[in-house]
């Protein structure tokens, strides 16, 4: 997953995700999926930016590519605001590899949940919300 | 007060009274729980972001091992916050 700037130019953010690519194919990966989630807000802010833009990349990919493309996405800070690669295991990789990683469907986007109190409540058993 | 009441009343209970209300796991297909769907994610914390605890999430210890790796990734990652993050910013 890399988090991209997206007040950053279209054009630099573009090359940036082709260069990642790149650099996996040409060390001997194979990119599967490609998704894009577009301009999400952030958890939280970081370095001060509110908003990034969200792409995940399913791929298999050779140690030396995955290292070089984390490197390349280090220095390019302006772009890539972070990045996290993840090793699937067999089950989540026939997964990905079918489906690549769609947003998923936020079904609920205000918590309907109340807060949790369940430490502080009433002393009777513990129960489950929901 | 709470904590050690509840305590006491489970260890009264006996052994199968607790396994019998340990069982009661949420319908959780562990495909499904991947950290990148933070929308499910948001089951398994606070709403101040914290991880629920096992007790109050009634997951094996297999699948909140899962859930709380899954929490810490999207954490940093950005699709869900850290606990107490906002109290920063409003003071």
């Amino acid at each position: 997953m890399i988090i991209l700037d997206p007040d950053a130019d279209e054009e630099r953010q573009q090359e940036m995700l082709e260069r990642v690519q790149q650099i996996i194919r040409d060390a001997g990966g194979v990119i599967d999926h490609v998704n894009d989630w577009g301009r999400r807000k952030l958890g939280y802010a970081m370095d001060k930016k509110a908003d990034g833009r969200y792409v995940i990349v399913t791929c298999s990919a050779t140690v030396e590519g995955l290292r070089e493309a984390e490197r390349v996405m280090t220095i390019n800070k302006e772009v890539v605001i972070r990045h996290m690669s993840i090793v699937l295991n067999s089950v989540q990789a026939q997964h990905a590899k079918a489906n690549g990683a769609p947003l998923p469907a936020d079904d609920r986007p205000d918590r309907e949940e109340r807060p949790a109190r369940a430490g502080r409540g009433s002393g009777g058993p513990r129960r489950r919300e929901r | 007060m709470a904590k050690p009441r509840a305590r006491g009343r489970s260890n009264k209970k006996g052994k199968g009274a607790v396994v019998a209300q340990r069982k009661r796991r949420p319908v959780l297909p562990l495909e499904d729980l991947d950290w990148k769907n933070f929308p499910s994610l948001r089951r398994f914390v606070s709403e101040r972001g914290k991880i629920r605890s096992r007790r109050i999430t009634g997951l094996s210890r297999r699948q909140q091992a899962i859930v709380s790796k899954s929490v810490r990734r999207a954490r940093e990652m950005g699709l869900l916050a850290y606990p107490d993050q906002d109290r920063k910013v409003r003071h």
